[in-house]
């Protein structure tokens, strides 16, 4: 059952979704289309809805409004017990009184399977996620990273067409964090089956995702996959949220071809639309990735496919492996450049010093939204 | 049920039976009968409590006649309580209420402040159920019994005179009001500590370590700290005293002297002479003095914050 | 034991003051109980010690009967009460209206049991004039006795008295208890009837049974509302009552107050050792925890 990756059907289909508690509003019109086998993120702030959504999808909260097919059944009012799908909650949620082999036996159980049989199914289970010495403890009596482990292997052992992970891995220390991101990745590989995973974690979800969807106040902002939304997003908050980037706000002054001039007041920056529709005097945001920009050695010649500004140099932040040079824009904007770590750079430059800022022009992405 | 191999197919047995949808109609239906159910607790509370106290405004106002009374409207059963001599009677038990309270107070809100600070957590909740201990025995067993204890016969005037402090019985205790104040602040003293604790549960540990790290004395830590915090907390186990200290007849009944006569006295004694208008009156008049009190608290020291812990 | 710097005589000092605040508190009971044994009663000079006066409890029929129509109503009450309660503390959960679901439920606490004594009187015969006349008008009489003082309405009396403390009891374990539990049990395919049993029940268990042991307590003590409420028959307390105001504290009443009170010490009692017994096991796993995990 492996080979259902990346097939075309859709696992999970959403319209119009929606969600209000009271005047609030959690989710607003959310489309969104996962495909059977798909390992899929949900990211964004807390707070943005994201986890809103997989409750929905999961059946513990009722939509206010839209539809909600999974492998193409409407399951919009159904309660969880009736749904395809499996949840992994962030912590807390395996039962206290079982010991762990009774955890992972327990959808087995409801559904009245012989005894021999849950016990062969449950110790394949265990055997797969590694934690067949520990089949008799309780869950109290495990570690953060195990009782995670407990509950993927209670909810896979159900053979559902959908796992849905909230924050699966929240509650684990940032190493086990990283440990835990890849063995889920290649347990999915391994199942088959689509997985939905929410989390805040920007590192965690792209090492997991095939696809990703950035979620924020309410509303789907954009989707694509890690690479695409890391270095090509079309909007301003995608750009703001993923990476380290510098943004510049302006308005189009001018649209030639494929290039649109937006003026920043104390520059002006001509930017490839890629394909959105600019419009002369529309307020546009151009943003650049912190370690795609660089400091000119003074007297340096800037090739042509560079483009420059001016700065006031402020200050070296040391990060390890790069070190953040934080700059001041004629305007009074910040703006960083971000280098590997050499020390000739991180020491060549006082505060106040005026220098000059450098990318190449392609690297530039404009946002109109 | 198809088989694969040695193996059942779960997605096709299990998981298709276990996981197919439900008709709408017979979900909503099943919605429909988990709400009524929920809300089961809420109207019988509506129906048989707050209605019923409700109406008593109603009652108060009617005609009474020789056995039970008719609908009207007369003022004559407040008339016969705040003029004559059962507002003195209703007055006096206030004070003697009052001053429950504040014995109650200072005797039992140490206790909760020891429980919060001193005792460890799993510890506290068995210190609070020595404190449950009292009412697990009758009410009526209780007051009764310190007829023996405070008689001139009675336990105390035996170790009393045992012990040569006093030559004489002392008689002044049994039915006169201190009697009265000896028995609400033996009955109801456990309350100002449950609530009491409760409230101190809203306040952190770590204000204590503050205040140590900052040299506080004792008594400006309970004054600037402890009291404002569990202000709420004190404040409702206060009212119940208060409020049952008025009401509860039995206590005048059989501690007190002619003149002890509370509110619940005298409406169950209008119970008796089927004088109905009258005893819903007075019940009328203790809601509202309730009503008042816990608004008054409200508008003060937002009683909602006693509820954290259970939040 | 406090912060180590606190001076361990003011906290020994401390344990010992609110033990004598107990005990004082139950005095005067512990006094019942010893004149209750003494062959010649309250006031006299010479104890002798007997159980003569329990012997003439049993043989009283006015007495037996009330004692059977008290544990009646006492299991009535704890049925159906602890149930509401416990459907009480999920609404209240899952409710956004918890203000108003609070205050109702808690509120009967508030009111002295003579003023909701009086009011459901009223109310109850209240309503069973209604019933009477409009069965009349209708000329059918199947529910002419519905509210008739009695049985039922001492029921509803004492739900209302036990539910706040049902409620609160109940609330107070379900505090301690993590709601994605249910919700993993729901999508592990169990339907709520069944993640409530199989999964939320047995963690709130000892919060059922205590409420349990409360109902029945407090419902065996309570005098004044069930003796307004429950129209001809008899309970224990009303016995007690108005024996004692009839014949004073007579040596049969010393007798028959020790042994309700020893029926509920023992209850209690026993609720405390189990409880003791529950956290001792609950601190052996707490302990085990502390163990290093073998394998990872």
């Amino acid at each position: 059952m492996s080979t259902m990756k990346q097939s075309n059907e859709a696992a999970v289909q959403v319209t119009g979704l929606s969600k209000n508690y009271g005047s609030v509003q959690a989710l607003r019109g959310v489309n969104l289309s996962i495909g059977a086998g798909e390992y899929f993120v949900l990211l964004g702030p807390s707070g943005g809805g994201k986890t809103t959504l997989l409750r929905l999808l999961g059946g513990f909260i009722r939509p206010s409004g839209g539809q909600i097919l999974l492998h193409g059944r409407d399951v919009s009012e159904q309660p969880p017990n009736h749904r395809p799908t499996s949840m992994v909650f962030q912590s807390f949620a395996l039962f206290p009184h079982m010991t762990v082999a009774q955890n992972v036996g327990y959808g087995l159980r409801l559904r009245k399977m012989p005894k021999r049989e849950i016990s062969e199914r449950v110790d394949a289970m265990l055997e797969q996620i590694g934690l067949a010495a520990l089949a008799e403890r309780m869950p109290h009596a495990l570690s953060g990273g195990q009782q995670q482990r407990v509950q993927l292997g209670r909810s896979l052992v159900l053979e559902a067409d959908i796992l849905l992970l909230d924050e699966p891995l929240a509650a684990l220390d940032a190493k086990l964090r990283k440990e835990m991101c890849l063995e889920l990745k290649h347990l999915q590989e391994q199942v088959g089956i689509t997985f939905v995973h929410v989390t805040h974690n920007q590192e965690e979800a792209m090492t997991v995702a095939d696809n990703l969807a950035i979620i924020a106040d309410g509303e789907l902002v954009e989707t694509g996959d890690a690479r695409t939304l890391y270095e090509n997003p079309i909007r301003r908050f995608t750009a703001d949220f993923i990476g380290e980037n510098n943004m510049f706000h302006g308005r189009v002054v001018e649209v030639n071809g494929p290039l649109a001039e937006v003026d920043l007041d104390f520059a002006k920056l001509a930017v490839d639309t890629r394909g959105q529709a600019a419009k002369v005097g529309d307020r546009a945001a151009v943003s650049i990735r912190s370690e795609l920009v660089w400091i000119l050695s003074p007297g340096e010649e800037p090739a042509d496919a560079l483009q420059t500004m001016p700065a006031t140099y402020g200050e070296a932040v040391y990060l390890g492996l790069a070190t953040s040079h934080v700059s001041r824009l004629a305007n009074g904007d910040t703006i960083v450049a971000r280098q590997i770590s050499r020390d000739e750079i991180s020491n060549a430059f006082s505060a106040g010093t005026g220098i000059t800022l450098a990318w190449p022009r392609r690297e530039m992405r404009l946002h109109l939204s | 049920m198809t088989r694969v191999g040695n193996r059942v197919d779960l997605s096709k047995r299990g998981g298709d039976t276990l996981r197919s949808p439900v008709p709408l109609p017979r979900l909503r239906l099943q919605r429909l009968l988990s709400r009524l159910l929920f809300l089961i607790p809420i109207v019988f509370m509506v129906l048989f409590f707050a209605l019923p106290l409700a109406l008593t405004v109603v009652w108060s106002v009617f005609e009474r006649t020789m056995f039970w009374m008719e609908p009207g409207f007369t003022l004559f059963a407040y008339e016969n309580f705040f003029f004559s001599a059962r507002l003195n009677n209703f007055l006096s038990s206030m004070l003697h209420s009052s001053i429950s309270v504040l014995v109650s107070f200072v005797f039992g809100f140490p206790i909760a402040v020891f429980v919060r600070r001193r005792v460890p957590q799993v510890a506290r909740h068995r210190v609070i159920l020595l404190f449950i201990l009292p009412f697990m025995v009758s009410e009526i067993i209780r007051i009764f019994a310190l007829r023996p204890v405070l008689q001139r016969t009675g336990l105390i005037n035996n170790v009393l005179l045992e012990m040569g402090v006093i030559t004489e019985p002392i008689t002044a205790i049994l039915y006169t009001p201190l009697g009265v104040i000896i028995g609400e602040v033996l009955s109801f003293l456990p309350f100002i500590v449950f609530a009491g604790f409760l409230a101190m549960e809203a306040v952190p540990k770590f204000v204590f370590e503050i205040c140590d790290d900052l040299g506080a004395p004792r008594h400006r830590v309970f004054i600037d700290i402890i009291l404002p915090l569990a202000a709420p907390g004190i404040f409702a186990g206060g009212v119940f005293i208060f409020v049952n200290g008025l009401g509860v007849a039995l206590l005048p009944n059989i501690l007190g002297g002619p003149g002890a006569v509370n509110a619940g006295l005298i409406a169950t004694q209008a119970i008796t002479a089927l004088d109905f208008p009258l005893a819903m009156a007075i019940s009328a008049i203790m809601m509202g003095t309730l009503l008042g009190l816990l608004y008054l608290g409200h508008r003060l020291f937002d009683l909602t914050r006693i509820l954290t812990p259970i939040n | 034991m406090g912060d180590s710097y606190s001076n361990i005589w003011s906290y020994r000092l401390t344990w010992l003051y609110t033990l004598l605040v107990v005990f004082t508190l139950m005095l005067p009971v512990f006094y019942v109980i010893y004149i209750s044994f003494n062959q010649n009663g309250f006031g006299a000079r010479d104890y002798v010690f007997t159980l003569d006066w329990y012997g003439d409890i049993f043989s009283d029929l006015l007495l037996l009967n009330a004692l059977g129509n008290t544990l009646i109503l006492a299991a009535i009450t704890t049925v159906v009460a602890v149930p509401m309660g416990l459907v009480a503390a999920k609404f209240y959960k899952t409710t956004r209206a918890k203000l108003f679901t609070v205050s109702l439920l808690l509120s009967p606490l508030f009111v002295p049991s003579d003023i909701l004594g009086s009011a459901l009187l009223v109310f109850f015969k209240n309503l069973n004039i209604a019933c009477v006349s409009i069965g009349d008008w209708l000329g059918v009489g199947w529910f002419d006795d519905w509210f008739v003082l009695g049985y039922f309405s001492a029921l509803i009396g004492l739900i209302i008295y036990t539910l706040p403390y049902i409620f609160v009891v109940i609330l107070i374990t379900m505090g301690r208890y993590h709601e994605q539990q249910s919700e993993a049990a729901r999508s592990c395919g169990a339907t709520a009837w069944q993640a409530f049993r199989q999964v939320e029940f047995p963690q709130i268990r000892a919060g059922v049974f205590s409420a349990c042991a409360f109902t029945v307590i407090l419902t065996f003590n309570e005098y004044t509302r069930t003796s307004l409420l429950k129209g001809g028959y008899d309970t224990v307390t009303s016995v007690l009552i108005s024996q004692m105001l009839n014949e004073g504290m007579s040596e049969q009443s010393y007798a028959m107050s020790s042994l309700v009170s020893f029926i509920a010490i023992a209850v209690i009692g026993g609720t405390i050792l189990y409880t003791l017994i529950r956290s001792e096991g609950l601190g052996r796993e707490a302990r085990a925890k502390a163990l290093p995990v073998m394998s990872s």
